[in-house]
């Protein structure tokens, strides 16, 4: 038995794209940590903000703007790296296939190889052939 | 010796599954209790706003720890994860901000779900020992034994990083 927890696609984006942004900041805050000791205090001091604001935004208790975002990544010398693009044309799939390889479309195969520069004089026959069967 | 594909057939157990992107595949196992599942069922019909004020609704963050739990990212110990108790075959709770979700990895990176409530209710009411006691007691009542159970309360013991 299965159970798909499904929130809708708007919800899922938002979800997602919250949550990606909180987990890589509260990675590389930690990150930050271990490579040189910073702690969340002394964070929350270079962001003229109290701890408990730093946490809260982090938390996701309290609303983190695009300022707040730029701010973190300037506070830790981190860039961002912002992309909107076209998500792939086939969930799931890979690109639809541009050729086909099936004899019964031999003629427009035929038209293909024809105008292939490296095509071989045996294709070229079996196509010519087919072409002349199909008219016939 | 009870086994996953046991619980699944005879329903003790449901799979759950969130819609992954077009090229992410399962790299980990969520499973819940029939009535964990009707929990979800009654807060994805609720559909409530977040008591604790986030900007994210309570079932937007539901989805995305379940999201992150199964495309395989990793999850932050403390933040995300821990075991209720350190013993042998532990109680772990799943965490988002305004929800607790009490279950057990029956191995490493598979997960069963039992309860799920909310956060400052869990708090207010101290109700970690019960949900435990109740989690433990259903184990035995389901056979569940040590083969399907993860025997260590460290966090690499649940899950790989």
């Amino acid at each position: 038995m299965r159970f798909r927890f499904d929130i809708g696609g708007r919800a899922r984006a938002a979800s997602r794209l919250t949550g990606d942004v909180r987990s890589d900041l509260i990675r590389a805050i930690l990150q930050e940590k271990l490579a040189t000791g910073l702690t969340q205090q002394q964070l929350a001091k270079k962001l003229g903000v109290s701890r408990a604001t730093l946490n809260r935004s982090l938390a996701g208790k309290e609303e983190l703007t695009l300022r707040s975002l730029a701010d973190l990544a300037w506070a830790l010398d981190k860039e961002i790296a912002f992309e909107l693009r076209d998500p792939p044309p086939s969930p799931g799939q890979n690109y639809p296939i541009q050729t086909s390889t099936v004899v019964s479309g031999a003629k427009r195969m035929g038209e293909h190889i024809d105008a292939a520069p490296s095509s071989s004089g045996v294709f070229q026959t079996f196509f010519a052939q087919a072409r002349q069967s199909g008219k016939e | 010796m009870i086994t996953l594909d046991y619980l699944l057939e005879t329903g003790a157990i449901v799979r759950i599954e969130v819609e992954l992107g077009p090229t992410e595949l399962p790299a980990r196992l969520l499973y819940g209790t029939p009535g964990f599942v009707r929990w979800l069922e009654e807060r994805l019909e609720r559909n409530e706003p977040s008591p604790l004020g986030s900007d994210t609704r309570p079932v937007e963050q539901l989805d995305y720890l379940f999201y992150s739990f199964i495309s395989g990212q990793p999850l932050l110990p403390g933040r995300q994860f821990r075991p209720i108790k350190a013993e042998r075959n532990a109680v772990w709770e799943l965490k988002t901000l305004d929800f607790r979700i009490f279950g057990w990895f029956a191995q490493k990176d598979c997960f069963v779900a039992v309860f799920g409530d909310w956060a400052d209710h869990v708090k207010d009411h101290d109700l970690y020992r019960g949900y435990r006691l109740e989690i433990r007691r259903l184990r035995r009542e389901l056979g569940v034994g040590d083969a399907l159970c993860v025997e260590g309360v460290d966090p690499g013991d649940a899950l790989s990083f």
